[in-house]
């Protein structure tokens, strides 16, 4: 269990009215479900598609790696980790 | 001599919208550049009813991808930054064919583009719509080449550029786009870790990062090679496509340059095999497609000669993967020995320097012309994305060292004996 600061960026600051946030989480799962709970579904539409798995661009980063590298939504949180969500990164 | 265009200055209708390309909803074509439901990358819908083009209409145009402009996503002519991008030579390649055992074989030489790649193209149009929409500074996420040629077109347009490319980026191309002016941000990591803080930046400063927020009217300017291609094959698809592959967006761009072609009628119907070429060391499409499988997945630490295409994470990945399945055509890669033994083919046989990425498409052609998946009798066109001067690095560690010689003609018998 760690107090995390998350931050969101493109259209999903839109989406949530903040850029950051903090949430006290042990996983990243978890971690989205308090944001669902304080932004409601329209936030959690926006993360997951319909079978429940990360939308495919929307990107996730501990700490700046990708979860992909790490636990994917399983990956652990610890105290003062910087969570990243950015949808759409586009490159390339 | 060719007429100077000013084609329509009105908000046209040409441009219907921004489309999804994961879940087709539509959106108005101004500045957003992913969809507001589920942030799939978005692409121009054109309205083709009121594009009237034949094969008569391109004579006596400029002969850069402005010959296209109907088919690119400008409304503003006088908007247009133009470096002379584009229609860059095809090459018949007889001695390399001869020596491959092919019976017709072209290279398509975007060496010779303004800034020595193919993103030139990419970066003329994408600069060009960066002014449309207002901005007054652009950017690019980068492995070298886009960074040479966004810095290039924003010096043109006298507009400040900023660009990310990772720290171990060639030196020629990070030399070339600081020499354009460009503010170079050098980042400590991966094209992916590049790439990623400039999409944060993107959020921070009134930027255009023209693979990032300008990215659906960015790859708009890479299909021009499907359309020149096709033209200088009076008018006609070649029955297959090498394309090197970092993102794919080069690979599905060229699809849909074809695909445009074929609507408008301008070629017959498209029968193309579309061929995607990786570097081992970053295959991540490669593996995707061999294992049969419809997940790309990412490759934390790519490590290859080829640092043009050492992008882990490919933006279009799944799409390429798709375009090459509904082509029927092929994904392979080659070992960092065959993309030099590429490169020194290309260069002996046609004298086409090229970077790496062009070595890619030389050795997996030869592979796969041993193998039989490219019949010897079928014509076939090779991308060359890239000069070799600008990752001489790479090739100078291959090529036989200099024999110094006296100034004297008995010395010099000695050694041409």
């Amino acid at each position: 269990m760690g107090k995390v600061r998350i931050t969101f960026y493109g259209a999903l600051a839109t989406i949530t009215g903040e850029k950051t946030t903090d949430v006290e989480a042990s996983t990243l799962k978890e971690a989205i479900n308090v944001l669902t709970t304080k932004y409601g579904e329209h936030f959690k539409n926006r993360i997951y598609d319909e079978k429940e798995k990360l939308r495919r661009f929307v990107n996730i980063y501990v700490n700046g790696k990708d979860i992909r590298f790490l636990n994917h939504l399983d990956t652990e949180l610890n105290d003062e980790d910087k969570v990243s969500i950015i949808p759409a990164v586009g490159g390339g | 001599m060719p007429q100077k265009e000013e084609w329509a200055l009105k908000q046209d209708m040409r441009i219907k919208a921004l489309r999804c390309r994961e879940c087709g909803k539509e959106f108005p074509p101004i500045k957003i550049y992913a969809c507001q439901y589920c942030f799939g990358p978005l692409e121009v819908v054109y309205d083709f009813d009121s594009i009237k083009l034949d094969r008569e209409s391109f004579q006596n145009r400029p002969k850069t991808v402005w010959r296209y402009h109907e088919l690119l996503p400008i409304n503003d002519s006088t908007k247009i930054v133009n470096l002379g991008a584009g229609y860059t030579i095809l090459h018949k390649c007889e001695r390399l064919a001869e020596v491959l055992g092919l019976k017709k074989l072209y290279v398509k030489d975007d060496t010779v583009n303004p800034t020595n790649s193919f993103k030139d193209r990419p970066a003329t149009v994408a600069v060009s719509k960066a002014l449309e929409l207002g901005f007054k500074a652009v950017g690019c996420a980068s492995t070298g080449n886009l960074a040479a040629a966004t810095a290039a077109h924003a010096a043109k347009a006298g507009i400040p550029c900023y660009v990310f490319i990772p720290s171990d980026t060639e030196i020629n191309k990070t030399l070339q786009a600081a020499t354009y002016g460009a503010k170079i941000i050098a980042v400590k990591g991966t094209y992916d870790d590049a790439n990623r803080l400039a999409a944060q930046a993107s959020d921070e400063y009134d930027l255009a990062l023209v693979n990032i927020n300008i990215r659906p009217y960015y790859v708009e300017g890479s299909k021009t090679l499907a359309f020149e291609t096709c033209e200088q094959l009076e008018w006609k698809a070649p029955e297959n496509i090498i394309i090197p592959m970092g993102s794919g967006a080069l690979l599905c761009a060229t699809w849909r340059g074809l695909k445009q072609f074929e609507c408008l009628g301008l070629i017959d119907e498209l029968k193309t095999k579309v061929i995607g070429a990786q570097p081992q060391g970053c295959s991540p499409i490669v593996s995707a497609f061999r294992s049969n499988s419809d997940d790309v997945v990412p490759i934390e630490k790519p490590e290859t000669i080829t640092k043009s295409l050492a992008i882990g994470d490919p933006g279009d990945g799944l799409y390429a993967l798709k375009t090459i399945r509904e082509s029927e055509g092929f994904a392979e890669s080659a070992t960092d020995e065959e993309i030099i033994a590429g490169i020194k083919l290309l260069a002996k046989t046609e004298g086409i320097f090229s970077e790496p990425a062009g070595g890619v498409t030389i050795a997996i052609l030869k592979k796969l012309v041993e193998s039989g998946e490219i019949p010897r009798d079928e014509e076939v066109v090779c991308f060359v994305t890239g000069s070799g001067f600008k990752s001489s690095q790479a090739t100078l560690e291959n090529v036989s060292k200099l024999v110094e010689v006296e100034p004297t003609i008995e010395e010099l018998r000695k050694i041409l004996k």
